[in-house]
């Protein structure tokens, strides 16, 4: 499971092409990672408006530092901890502005922040069973938003994303053994609130 | 191993991430405790909630309005980067604006300055005047020599060969005219130092004819003085003390055989009295109509010729050794 070395980074032509001063060649890179950064922020925040807004931020402050980009670690790392960061600045503001204090493990449900915008599965036949499926998903987000922020970020990168731990550690900038540990609690913390929430699992 | 211990480690049991021989302690405990298998069942189930959440598809506005905002944010930096760095759009106006007012200010000073620079010329120029009065004369010696040779040398062949001869060599005369001819060249550079009479003839003459044409210009150009003296070198004194009492100044000495030549500025004022001077020192041949000029001056405006006293006039002394 140990991490390799850095492998082979397929933006460094189109980061390099945008260093040069083309904008096009940004898009591409646009394109490649919006859906994953959206993803990522949507888990963070638990709202798709903000997440969008995440991610264009996100892209932005990518662009205008692109320069500082040394390329160290792979593009797409630099960019997500870019956007991981935003999004938990802007859950924080958030939490500010409701006058709400920041979720516990202890207490899950109340006040989740945000929806889950996302269709329910087509495959799915009955209606009630839709309505359940979209249920049991906003009780998930619920639980992940009542994670304290360390331990969320790194659920949400190894369990939802797949990262690695040597891309997790690289991406938050952790010990890999941070990075288990904390996944270790994040998971225990998601079985007790889901098991809290829906009864019996 | 205690349920506590072994559910503390089941996290790192799912991800295979304990010791052999740990895991097969948990492995152990598990068979025989309910609990901690339920425990186990719950945190894969739990894992397995968060692993199938579905994924949310980006807005299809997404990416325009990302690219919108970063061709902004690209196009102020190029803007701000253009104003200082690039060549275009500022700085060619700038430099056209740049480049004519250099050269509108060269023409100004350059005309602003022109009339001094005339004035400072007119020296340089009546020195500069001085040579080619006298080359050209060399130029027409040569072909005076040239030409006075050519009738003489086909009357010489005439006379030493036969007349079956020169037919004989009329065939071969083709070839040999340019033999001839080379001969003839060598011969000139010989004749050429010869006939000095004919060489001051064209000297006087050519320099005459440049006063002539230099009095167009009236003041500022040169008077020409021929004076025939029995001693080159005791009249060179003689001119040089008589310039210098007069006030003016030598620009130029120099001696070629029988000639010598004094360039020198005097005060048109005195202009009468050099001449004067010079008939006291030989004899006066010729003068040019310059010389005249400025008689016509002193007599008719005195008070021109006062205004004229501060410019110098520029004086050439032509002394021939007298034949004797």
């Amino acid at each position: 499971m140990k991490g390799k070395k850095q492998t082979r980074d397929e933006d460094r032509e189109y980061v390099s092409l945008c260093q040069g001063g083309d904008v096009n060649a940004f898009e591409v890179l646009v394109e490649r990672h919006q859906k994953r950064m959206l993803n990522i922020a949507y888990r963070i925040i638990g709202n798709y408006d903000e997440a969008c807004e995440m991610v264009q931020e996100a892209f932005i402050s990518a662009y205008k530092h692109i320069k500082g980009f040394k390329g160290q670690s792979k593009f797409s790392t630099w960019l997500y901890a870019i956007c991981i960061n935003l999004s938990k600045n802007r859950l924080r503001q958030v939490r500010a502005r409701l006058h709400r204090e920041p979720y516990s493990v202890g207490n899950p449900i109340q006040g989740a922040y945000g929806q889950i915008a996302a269709d329910p599965p087509s495959s799915d036949p009955s209606p009630l069973d839709r309505l359940e499926e979209r249920d049991i998903q906003q009780k998930v987000q619920g639980c992940i938003n009542a994670l304290d922020a360390e331990f969320k970020e790194v659920l949400i990168l190894r369990d939802i994303q797949g990262f690695s731990y040597y891309e997790i550690s690289d991406i938050l900038k952790i010990p890999e053994g941070t990075v288990k540990s904390r996944l270790f609690r994040a998971r225990e913390g998601m079985r007790d609130c889901l098991k809290q929430t829906m009864g019996d699992l | 191993m205690e349920c506590r211990e072994v559910q503390k480690r089941l996290s790192a049991y799912i991800e295979k991430l304990v010791s052999p021989k740990q895991k097969a302690l948990i492995d152990a405990h598990l068979k025989g405790c309910k609990k901690c298998k339920r425990a186990l069942a719950d945190l894969k189930k739990a894992v397995n909630y968060v692993q199938k959440l579905e994924e949310v598809e980006p807005p299809a506005w997404l990416v325009q309005k990302v690219m919108a905002k970063v061709r902004a944010e690209a196009e102020a930096k190029r803007g701000v980067l253009q104003k200082i760095f690039y060549p275009l759009h500022i700085k060619i106006p700038l430099e056209a604006v740049a480049l004519i007012l250099v050269a509108v200010g060269t023409i100004y000073i350059f005309k602003s300055i022109q009339p001094q620079m005339q004035v400072a010329q007119a020296p340089i120029e009546t020195k500069e005047a001085a040579p080619p009065a006298f080359a050209p004369g060399k130029g027409e010696v040569h072909d005076v020599a040239e030409d006075k040779r050519p009738p003489a040398e086909p009357v010489e062949q005439f006379r030493d060969t036969d007349k079956a001869r020169a037919r004989e060599k009329k065939s071969v005369g083709l070839a040999k005219a340019p033999v001839e001819e080379a001969k003839r060249e060598e011969a000139a550079p010989a004749t050429a130092v010869a006939p000095t009479d004919e060489l001051e003839r064209e000297v006087a003459l050519s320099s005459a004819e440049l006063e002539k044409s230099a009095l167009a210009g009236k003041r500022g150009e040169e008077v020409l003085f021929v004076v025939n003296v029995s001693d080159l070198a005791i009249a060179n004194r003689d001119i040089e003390g008589t310039i210098r009492q007069l006030g003016g100044r030598i620009i130029k000495q120099k001696s070629i055989g029988d000639k010598a030549i004094i360039n020198a500025e005097i005060d048109s004022k005195q202009m009468t009295e050099l001449f004067n001077q010079l008939n006291l020192i030989g004899e006066v041949q010729e003068q040019s109509a310059a010389l005249e000029a400025w008689k016509g001056d002193e007599v008719q405006e005195e008070g021109a010729a006062l205004e004229g006293g501060e410019g110098d006039v520029g004086v050439q002394i032509e002394l021939e050794r007298q034949a004797q």
